[in-house]
């Protein structure tokens, strides 16, 4: 019967920390929460102090989906979030999440735009970069999971939120949020090893 | 999956638990946990560092420009209006042709004898055979002593008195009339024979549940 080495509690942030974090301090979140609310008063300074704070994570998030990388897919989405700050309201959920939202629309527009990418089994050999490669790999496998582990999967490793961050956007705990972490990766390796 | 199994890898990557001691509890079963975690961690570290700088440049200028327009589909309000204008027509041309129709009818001559339609007597109510009230006419005040004198319709059958005798339904038996008639003029030519004396007065019998009195 297997046992737990871990003694001590559950883990509160079991993401990698990402350099480009500005919250992962408690003081982070009522941090931004100020600069969101500058930003809704039309200040651009606050706004772009929020760009440079999730632009990695937006940037990860559209090149997941798109399979590329897409400067100008990005610019839209913090264009979006520009022009819709006066609809964000602070329920607790944080930014990086609503971001996520309007990553995810944005990426769906540019696929839809441009049409479907071409199928990886009809490129020839060595005209994909393998790092590509592995990201469509991945993508695919990680659509094929059920609504709420793709969420959190792209929310941790995507986005690069806390299990306190996941759990304030999918309204849960973060006890729950590291179960569904760890259930959606096996769920995933499932689906990998069904494909090859 | 156990949760102790959860937890470990949740410590594991909490920097709390060491790989090495969490792959000597859990074996395999954390092994391939742990290779598709580090797999996903190294896609999502290999994404090239983005220029913030010239991106907020950029931004900047696209945040300054007035938004883009996209103009509604004119073309849908247009079909709009179309389909109400048909509709109005329809709407407008099955009220007119149901109009022609009434006035039609209405104009008609009236029908030959032998038909349904039952030129009523003078005072008389015999119609036979017809429920077109279009064809029939309101009824009118019957001139006092040539109907019967049956006080009140009694419509739940309670106090008519029924002593009426006289020339009530009509007398003369018109082209349609039964040849064996047998209700003597008064126009009932049904299997109902009461002699002349309208609604059979004070021995008619109570409807099923009535109280006898009249509203």
């Amino acid at each position: 019967m297997e046992t737990s080495a871990f003694r001590g509690g559950a883990p509160a942030n079991i993401s990698t920390p990402r350099p480009d974090r500005k919250d992962d301090v408690p003081d982070g979140r009522a941090q931004e929460r100020a600069l969101v609310r500058r930003a809704q008063d039309g200040d651009r300074d606050a706004f772009g102090e929020l760009y440079r704070a999730h632009l990695g994570a937006v940037a990860r998030l559209v090149r997941f989906r798109l399979g590329r990388e897409d400067e100008d897919a990005v610019s839209e989405v913090f264009l979006r979030a520009w022009r819709g700050l006066s609809s964000y309201r602070d329920t607790g959920v944080p930014f990086a999440a609503w971001l996520y939202g309007i990553a995810r629309h944005v990426a769906v527009d540019v696929l839809r735009k441009h049409g479907r990418e071409e199928p990886r089994d009809e490129l020839p050999d060595g005209a994909v970069d393998p790092m590509i490669a592995e990201v469509l790999t991945l993508r695919g496998a990680i659509d094929d999971l059920p609504t709420e582990q793709r969420q959190v999967i792209e929310l941790k490793y995507l986005v690069g939120m806390t299990n306190d961050e996941v759990a304030a956007a999918m309204a849960t705990t973060p006890g729950a949020v590291n179960a569904k972490q760890w259930r959606a990766l096996k769920a995933l390796a499932e689906i990998l090893e069904d494909r090859t | 999956m156990s949760t102790d199994l959860e937890r470990d890898l949740g410590a594991w990557t909490s920097g709390e638990l060491s790989r090495d001691r969490l792959l000597a509890t859990h074996g395999d079963a954390a092994a391939g946990l742990v290779a598709l975690h580090e797999r996903l961690a190294g896609v999502a570290a290999s994404a090239s560092g983005t220029d913030a700088d010239a991106g907020w440049a950029a931004l900047l200028v696209a945040m300054d420009a007035p938004a883009q327009v996209v103009p509604l589909r004119r073309h849908v309000r247009r079909r709009r209006t179309v389909a109400i204008l048909v509709a109005a027509a329809l709407v407008f041309a099955g009220t007119a042709f149901a109009a022609t129709l009434g006035l039609g009818r209405r104009d008609a001559p009236p029908p030959p004898a032998g038909t349904t339609a039952v030129e009523p007597a003078a005072g008389g109510n015999s119609t036979v055979g017809t429920n077109d009230r279009r064809l029939v006419p309101p009824p009118s005040v019957q001139p006092a002593g040539t109907g019967g004198s049956g006080q009140g319709p009694s419509s739940d059958g309670g106090t008519a008195t029924g002593d009426g005798a006289g020339t009530q339904g009509g007398s003369t038996p018109t082209a349609t009339d039964d040849p064996h008639d047998r209700d003597h003029g008064t126009g009932n030519d049904g299997s109902h024979d009461d002699k002349g004396g309208g609604n059979d007065g004070s021995t008619g019998t109570l409807p099923r549940g009535s109280s006898g009195h009249g509203h």
